[in-house]
């Protein structure tokens, strides 16, 4: 009601005012969000390779780990019968 | 391994916000369908009444619109934030309804529930008709794309595991829309959702009516509520009854746990109307039982039995024999996708590969498993059975007294009665809470039932949460509870005034007096 008595360029005027802060406190909240918790950083990124290491099936692919690995002061040679 | 902490947390801020949306998704499938009602009979008629009643249910249901759009978009961020792992292993099949369900939702309910608020005015009557009925279309669709995901994860159809991308893949669109879960769940949500709104509109009617306000739309909405509300009310009943025949074909670990049946019964299986589950002991104490009526609802028949928890957890713990063997082969699938053998061997025993996953929670490696975990991992697959049990007969029980509730309104407005009956009036005001709490425990019977697994049988629920830190989660669940708190305080807020002023106060009954005419005022 008070808005039209004064007058439509003033309304208008109050009206893009508001607009345009609710605008920037919306992009704000929504920035703040995105960098809680949809950036990159945020973000966990799943592959067929994740799921596999997730379910353990990673380490039963792996080989027996070599004698070097598990001896490494012991010379290669000494490993073969 | 995930912790296990951040699972419960997730969980948590899930069913929170699963069950916060669902108090108003309901309430819009049901208003959306009584303003078509009121509408059409406007339309049919030409008497302004029915016009103004719409326009006064349409802000009540305006109010509840935008709050349960508000509340249902961060569910569906929830399966990339909270639920990475899921997201990944399913998102092939579950990704398809969900964007349907955005599109539905985004587009066609909210094009047209502008057009029902601003369309009044500038649209013929019968195309403004045209626009409530799709409003109420759009409302339903949502539900049904909701509901086709919700299913699969109940009972997946149409997709197969792939050993080299790590997740599911559909291969029949068509098997996991026609769903038969997904049909069944539907039909009876949506029509759980038209008793919601046919309860709100009795209650709220029957306030004013106490109150000798509105008396005029008052009693025509409360018949409209009686009528609309006593079909959909036997419809649950039918659409739920469905919904239990097909959970015993491929959820019967969950029959059994709301049964809280522990022994195989013999045909014809009888229905536990009371009793008291004792989980350590594995009995229901006290448990009054109607002879045929569980194997009549579970099996359709009086010559099947229905299998009980313990017989069940005995399957699943073959099953989880069965997955090892499919897990050994996948493990060497992965090493060498051509291995003829092992790929044999997987699609032999694929079909309990999530059998086998159960035991990542006792065991980092399931091929190293004692038989101590492997029961472990079979007890594991029995829901919790007191919450089911209770959860179920609280819910029947408030679905038959509203049938009574609609049955006396219905009687009624018949006789036109409804001023002479205060008491009933007192009964419908306060009945308002019982749909609600009747809709969240069918939510929890469920989902709560589907557990240990998120995707019933092939993905534990524990594996498929986000590894991410425990605060973020606690900080996201806090960040809900505050948000959802203040949204629920300005929804009531909101409704509560629009209910008071209502539509006397509103200004949309009665109808403002044409001014008399000059002539008639000053005669020449």
């Amino acid at each position: 009601m008070e808005a039209r008595s004064d007058g439509p360029a003033r309304w208008r005027g109050r009206l893009r005012r508001d607009v345009a802060v609710l605008m920037v406190l919306k992009i704000a909240a929504l920035a703040l969000l995105w960098a809680l918790f949809f950036s990159p950083a945020a973000r966990v990124a799943v592959d067929g390779a994740r799921v596999s290491r997730e379910l353990g099936l990673t380490q039963r692919q792996m080989p027996p780990p070599p004698a070097s690995r598990t001896s490494p002061m012991r010379p290669l040679s000494a490993s073969a019968p | 391994m995930i912790d296990a902490g951040v699972v419960t947390l997730s969980r948590a801020q899930f069913a929170l916000t699963a069950l916060y949306h669902f108090l108003f998704v309901p309430l819009t499938l049901g208003l959306s369908m009584i303003l078509v009602i009121m509408e059409a009979v406007y339309v049919m008629t030409g008497r302004e009444i029915w016009k103004r009643m719409t326009r006064f249910w349409g802000v009540l249901f305006g109010i509840n619109f935008a709050m349960g759009v508000a509340t249902g978009i961060t569910m569906e961020f929830q399966f990339g934030t909270n639920w990475a792992y899921y997201a990944h292993y399913v998102g092939d099949i579950f990704g398809a309804p969900l964007a349907l369900e955005g599109l539905m939702a985004f587009f066609l309910e909210s094009t047209f529930v502008g057009l029902f608020f601003f369309g009044w005015e500038r649209l013929s009557k019968v195309a403004h008709l045209v626009v409530t009925a799709l409003v109420a279309l759009g409302s339903s669709l949502s539900a049904l794309w909701i509901l086709i995901a919700n299913a699969w994860m109940q009972y997946p159809v149409g997709a197969q595991f792939n050993p080299q991308t790590m997740r599911m893949e559909l291969i029949s669109f068509s098997a996991v829309l026609f769903n038969p879960v997904a049909q069944a769940k539907f039909v009876h949500t949506v029509a759980a959702g038209y008793v919601v709104g046919s309860v709100f509109v009795l209650a709220v009617s029957a306030w004013y009516l106490l109150q000798g306000r509105n008396v005029a739309i008052a009693r025509r909405s409360m018949a409209v509520a009686a009528s609309f509300g006593l079909a959909c009310a036997l419809s649950v009943v039918v659409l739920g009854d469905e919904s239990g025949y097909l959970a015993d074909e491929n959820q019967r670990m969950k029959v059994a746990a709301i049964e809280a049946e522990w022994e195989t019964e013999k045909a014809p299986a009888s229905f536990t109307v009371f009793g008291l589950p004792d989980v350590t002991a594995h009995v229901t104490h006290d448990a009054l039982r109607v002879p045929w009526v569980l194997g009549l609802i579970a099996t359709r028949s009086v010559d099947e039995p229905v299998l009980g928890i313990n017989d069940l957890v005995e399957r699943a713990r073959a099953r989880i024999k069965s997955g090892i063997e499919a897990y050994l082969a996948l493990g060497e699938l992965r090493v060498d996708p051509e291995d003829a053998a092992a790929s044999e061997r997987f699609i032999a025993h694929q079909r309990d590969l999530g059998y086998a996953l159960l035991l990542l929670r006792y065991v980092r490696d399931p091929v190293a498993a004692t038989p101590a975990m492997i029961d472990q991992a079979a007890w594991s697959t029995v829901p919790n059975v007191p919450v089911l049990f209770w959860s179920f007969r609280l819910m029947v029980g408030i679905g038959l007294f509203l049938i009574l509730l609609f049955g006396t309104a219905f009687y009624l407005a018949a006789r036109h009665r409804f001023l002479a009956s205060p008491r009933f009036l007192k009964v419908a005001f306060f009945s308002l809470p019982l749909p609600w709490i009747a809709a969240e425990l069918g939510w929890i019977v469920a989902e709560y039932g589907r557990q240990p697994w998120a995707i019933d049988g092939v993905l534990p629920t524990f594996l498929g949460a986000s590894p991410v830190p425990a605060s973020q989660v606690v900080l996201s669940l806090a960040g809900f509870v505050l948000f959802y708190s203040a949204l629920a305080v300005v929804d009531v807020l909101l409704l509560v005034r629009t209910i008071r002023r209502g539509p006397d106060g509103l200004g949309y009954w009665p109808p403002p007096q044409p001014a008399p005419a000059a002539s008639a005022v000053m005669p020449s």
